[in-house]
């Protein structure tokens, strides 16, 4: 009997051994510990054995069972693993072949600045307001200081729909109405995006249709250092922390003193080149101190309080952001354009 | 303004500083410089070469063969008698052609046998040598930093310069070289040095022999004439008309070309009229009259109102005022005697006809912006000097007509306020001094009152504000220092409609939609292309008085065909996705015309238009049918908390069976379908195009933005599915709400994941197959609880629509 077991131990290790995919060894395990396998043949005979030798006996195909239970198992595991390698191996990609895109939309280059411009205010502690693109001739051009035939109405060609109502010029009208609708509240910290209309024929630096974005502050002593801090702290936050502004005297009939506001040029850092013509500087906004005549109209004593007032154009930043050289790109909504942004 | 720089150096006490510093100057004085033009005479041909090769000239030992190259790869030969020629230096070449300050012309030659194509020039054959100062024998060395081929004139800053100004409009005195030369006088602590204007020989007004009648003075303050005689009509001198040419006007004549000298210097415009050919000898101010007709100079005739204001002689017009004058009394080679006119007049009624004319002239420029009434006197006595001068003529009689004297004005401003304005420490003295630099007079001196006299030639001085400025600018905007806003802190708000539309095009973007931006100006016949049907209030839209062109001619009351001609552009470029938006105001008039302001609607607008066809090796086509675009305006609703709902429709734009309407609790705020082949057609659009449009604003109340959170789910859920059978023209919507009605308490979710037409479902028939979660947040569900549920569905949709279930 023992002799037996020790036979039947050996050969099985071997078959085990051998074995070497699940399904063989399943057959293995069957041929060995199923019902009819032939440790369980032995091991049923165990009654006819003599009871002296029974318990060495049976210790004995026990410890064959533990045995060859072990050694199934760990040669299923050793199957598993080798099977896992070879699968894994086999399954190599092209990792060069494209990924799989997600298909995002794209913000308007236009809508891209205009929004920066908007966060930044905000987050200064401006309040945001929209005014009517139609607009009365009023608020356009008088209440702003600029008479019918004021000289300067000739920068300014206008779509009218009547004698008294047109197209906003620029968002400047905003400054009165958001001073009517406030006073004598302050202090009056807004700004105002929009679209504007000028009847410039369209080519590369004129749209008849472009944005404009309104700045205005009326407060007890402002001054034009005030003015300088805060388009100053606007340009770094839109342009980057090392950029510089100039200000220059201008002209605009509802702000005196009036200021142009240069920033260094993106392209050269202010040395001077192509895009800045060699002067080192790029125009990006008018400004200037609220003229007495606009604070008065708009409900404000101007011997009281003082305020400043600036205009940017997003469409120019854009361009100049981006390195655009065509103003019409943005409103033809070429999609070769539109998926560069 | 064009500015030639030796010219204005005339009227300044100091030095010019360079070009280009002046440039600067004058810029931050706030005359903004567009251009400088160079117009280095005769040195235009003079560039900076560099020395490649020197050997000595085979035949002449005092001789140098030279290369030297220009432009970096070709190399001309010269030969040279200069001894300080090293290799690499840059030097100046004079090519063939160029002329010298010395006089000589620069040709191609040969010198003793070897080709010379050019020359290598010195200081004093630049004419150099006087400027510099620095006598240099030999070839003048350039700086090492020089570009090679650039103009020697603009290297060594040398010839004549024209500053091109931009001057505002609010500043007419800068329209002359005494008025800029004023500013720049102030800027750099210089004085300014006025021409000779005083005239030994006057005769006595009295007995003139013509008179002025000025009948309008409203719109002629005054009128002052002089009479020239032993005028002599000829070419003026060339350094006139050097001047002139470079100021961009055209010399004609002696006599003209003075006026206009004079002009360009003091702004104030001049009129020579020939004397012999006024019919009466009277100059009469007046208004033109209805039917009478005026041939200018130009050659053109005009005829006149009484919006006009004219010259006449006495019988008829002789000349535009502040315009142009009349062909009739021209000054011609025959002309011995003639009337100058220097006058003032109304800049309003100028403006009015010049406009109307469509007329713009050199005087009509500076008439328009104003000229100051006390400088006709100087400006006509200038002429006087000039004419004498060149010997063309003698300034006799002068008659001045100048009813009311249009004095200074008074501004009273408080130098403390000043200072606070511009935010800046500066003391009284600096600020007094300022304004008398630019030509005002102290009247009043009790600080912090101080009280300005502005000259009349300043009209837009009129209040402290402007005296502010004048300061701040001669104090130097770069000197004031950049204060922070100070008070409370504020929280910058968005306005909700703002902050919404953001989220809005998040969600568009996300969908895989592109931003577009079109024009708020429109085609009229756009609404035709979509077949709106007559009486469509859209119809109704507002037109410009004066549009660029018919596509732009109205503003739009509608989005959706803009951005159908956005498809058409890009299919014509091969675009095979084009999914875009935009979010922009239409524009709705109250009445035509319009008495008040439209109403401004904020729009949406979706149009998909994706072709059929892989995009990549990957990516499935993405299909584009009515229910992408309306899972995208569900997925706009759901995000923004609106209850949408979508309605069977008949917009005639969109295909009849294809389309919805989007409503929002009631109210319809717009529609979405299929573009009706018909109106694809009329926009030259191929496939299938869908398109939604809804009035953005008219949502805006219904958004709710708040989220609250709800407990996740404790007990688990059962799950069915459940397929029915009903007729093929049942309404998905009608079977979920049969479903919802009938499912319990328990039901949580029910989804539709399939449709099915065909075989074997018999014809007339289709499928719904929903799954249906059933779940309590008190307990875990028994099959018990729910089967209950199950049967009455079946048994609702078996009684109502007639279903049965697939098996």
């Amino acid at each position: 009997m023992e002799q037996k077991l020790r036979v039947l131990l050996e050969t099985a290790l071997k078959e085990i051994t051998a074995a070497d995919s699940q399904g063989d060894l399943d057959q293995v395990r069957i041929n060995l510990l199923g019902r009819k396998g032939e440790l369980t043949k032995i091991l049923r005979a165990m009654k006819k054995i003599d009871p002296n030798n029974r318990p060495r006996i049976g210790r004995m195909a026990n410890e064959v069972r533990e045995r060859l239970e072990k050694e199934l198992t760990h040669r299923l595991k050793e199957i598993t693993e080798q099977l896992q390698t070879q699968q894994l191996a086999s399954e190599r990609l092209d990792i060069t072949l494209p990924g799989t895109s997600s298909i995002l939309g794209h913000k308007h280059p236009l809508s891209a600045v205009l929004e920066e411009i908007v966060s930044i205010f905000l987050r200064m502690g401006f309040d945001v307001f929209e005014g009517p693109e139609v607009e009365y001739d009023y608020y356009n051009f008088e209440a702003l200081n600029i008479p019918k035939h004021h000289p300067a109405r000739d920068m300014q060609d206008s779509f009218y729909l009547t004698k008294d109502i047109l197209l906003r010029t620029h968002t400047s009208p905003f400054q009165v109405r958001i001073m009517e609708q406030l006073a004598p509240s302050l202090p009056i910290r807004v700004i105002c995006p929009g679209r504007c209309y000028r009847r410039d024929p369209a080519d590369a630096t004129h749209s008849p249709m472009f944005y404009q974005t309104e700045v205005l502050v009326v407060d007890r002593n402002i001054s034009f250092a005030n003015l300088k801090h805060t388009l100053l702290a606007f340009a770094r936050e839109m342009f980057g922390p090392k950029k510089q502004i100039r200000l220059r005297p201008g002209f605009f009939p509802f702000t005196e003193p009036s200021a142009e506001v240069d920033i260094s040029c993106f392209a050269c850092e202010g040395t001077g080149c192509r895009i800045c013509k060699g002067t080192g500087w790029l125009e990006i906004l008018g400004s200037g101190m609220v003229h007495p005549k606009v604070l008065a109209t708009g409900g404000y004593d101007p011997n009281q309080v003082s305020g400043f007032a600036a205009g940017m154009g997003p469409d120019r930043i854009a361009m100049l952001k981006y390195g655009i050289d065509d103003i019409r790109l943005f409103y033809e909504n070429d999609l070769r354009f539109l998926h560069q942004f | 303004m064009r500015v030639p720089y030796s010219w204005l150096q005339e009227y300044l006490s100091e030095k010019l500083p360079p070009v280009a510093q002046l440039a600067e100057v004058l810029t931050r004085a706030g005359l903004e410089v567009d251009t400088i033009e160079r117009t280095g005479a005769g040195l235009e041909q003079i560039v900076v070469a560099e020395v490649e090769q020197i050997e000595p000239h085979p035949k002449a030992n005092h001789l140098l063969v030279v290369k030297v190259c220009i432009d970096g790869y070709n190399s001309r030969q010269i030969v040279t008698g200069a001894q300080n020629l090293q290799l690499g230096l840059k030097v100046p070449l004079a090519l063939p052609g160029a002329s010298l300050a010395t006089g000589q012309v620069v040709t191609c030659g040969r010198f003793r046998g070897v080709m010379s194509s050019g020359m290598l020039c010195s200081a004093q054959e630049l004419g150099y040598q006087e400027l510099s100062g620095q006598k240099t024998t030999g070839v003048l060395v350039l700086p090492d930093t020089a570009t090679l081929g650039d103009n020697v004139a603009k290297v060594l800053d040398i010839g004549d310069s024209v500053l091109v100004l931009e001057v505002t409009p609010d500043r007419s005195d800068c329209l002359s070289l005494i008025g800029v030369a004023r500013e720049i006088a102030a800027a750099i602590d210089a004085k300014l040095v006025l021409p000779t204007a005083t005239i030994s020989s006057q005769g006595d007004s009295t007995s003139a022999p013509f008179a002025i009648d000025i009948v309008d003075r409203d719109l002629c303050p005054r009128y002052t004439a002089g009479l020239i005689r032993q005028v002599l009509i000829e070419p003026s001198p060339s350094w006139l008309q050097q001047r002139l040419i470079m100021a961009g006007m055209r010399p004609i004549n002696t006599v003209v070309d003075v006026t206009n000298y004079v002009m360009l210097e003091t702004g104030q415009p001049l009129h020579a009229f020939d004397f012999n050919k006024l019919v009466h000898k009277q100059i009469v101010v007046r208004r033109g009259r209805a039917g009478e007709t005026l041939i200018t100079l130009d050659g053109n005739r005009h005829q006149l109102n009484v919006d006009m204001l004219v010259i006449a002689d006495g019988e008829k017009p002789q000349a535009l005022a502040g315009i142009m004058g009349g062909m009739s009394s021209e000054v011609t080679a025959e002309t011995n005697t003639v009337l100058l006119e220097s006058a003032s007049f109304n800049n309003i009624s100028v403006r009015r006809t010049a406009q109307r004319l469509g007329m713009r002239t050199e005087a009509s420029l500076r008439y328009e912006r104003g000229v100051d009434p006390n400088g006709t006197l100087f400006s006509l006595r200038r002429c006087g000097v000039l004419l004498k001068e060149l010997q063309a003529g003698n300034l006799d009689t002068i008659v001045d007509a100048y009813p009311k004297t249009i004095k200074p004005k008074f501004i009273s401003a408080n130098t403390d306020r000043i200072r606070s304005q511009i935010g800046a420490a500066m003391n009284d003295e600096f600020i007094k001094g300022s304004l008398e630099r630019l030509g005002l007079r102290v009247a009043e001196e009790d600080y912090p009152h101080l009280k300005m006299e502005a000259p009349t030639f300043r009209p837009d001085l009129e209040q402290e504000a402007d005296l502010v400025e004048e300061v701040a600018r001669l104090y130097g905007f770069d000197r004031v220092p950049d204060l922070p806003l100070q008070g409370q802190l504020q929280i910058g708000r968005l306005p909700r409609g703002l902050e919404i539309e953001w989220i809005v095009k998040d969600i568009l973007r996300s969908c895989g939609l592109d931003e577009v931006q079109t024009y708020s100006m429109t085609d009229p016949y756009s609404l035709d292309r979509m077949g709106l049907p007559a009486g469509d209030k859209r119809a109704c839209q507002l037109p410009l008085l004066s549009p660029l062109t018919r596509e732009q001619s109205v503003l739009r009351t509608m989005l959706i065909p803009s951005l159908l001609e956005v498809v058409a552009l890009n299919q014509r470029h091969k675009a095979r996705i084009i999914n875009i938006f935009e979010i922009s105001p239409v524009y709705l008039p109250k009445q035509l015309p319009p008495t008040e302001l439209p109403l401004m609607p904020r729009h949406l607008a979706v149009v998909l238009a994706a072709m059929a066809g892989k995009q990549s090796w990957q990516t499935p086509s993405l299909k584009n049918d009515f229910y992408r675009l309306k899972g995208i305006m569900e997925t706009i609703a759901e995000k923004l908390g609106v209850e949408a709902r979508f309605v069977t429709a008949n917009s005639s734009f969109f295909h009849p069976g294809k389309q919805a309407s989007f409503e929002v609790r009631g109210e319809y705020l717009g529609g979405l379908g299929e573009i009706h082949p018909d109106v694809a057609d009329s926009f030259d659009l191929t496939g299938r195009i869908l398109a939604a449009e809804i009035d953005f604003s008219a949502m805006l109340p219904h958004v709710i933005l708040t989220t609250r959170y709800r407990t996740l789910p404790r007990y688990p859920g059962i799950a069915r599915d459940l397929a029915l059978i009903v007729p093929r023209d049942t309404e998905a919507a009608k079977v979920a709400k049969i479903i919802k009605d009938a499912a319990g308490p328990y039901l949580v979710q029910l989804e539709l994941f399939d449709v099915y037409i065909g075989e074997p479902i018999p014809s007339g028939l289709k499928s719904l197959a929903y799954s249906l979660l059933f779940r309590s947040d008190k307990h875990t569900l028994t099959e018990e609880e729910v089967s209950p549920y199950l049967e009455t569905i079946l048994k609702q949709t078996a009684e109502r629509i007639g279903a049965v279930v697939r098996h």
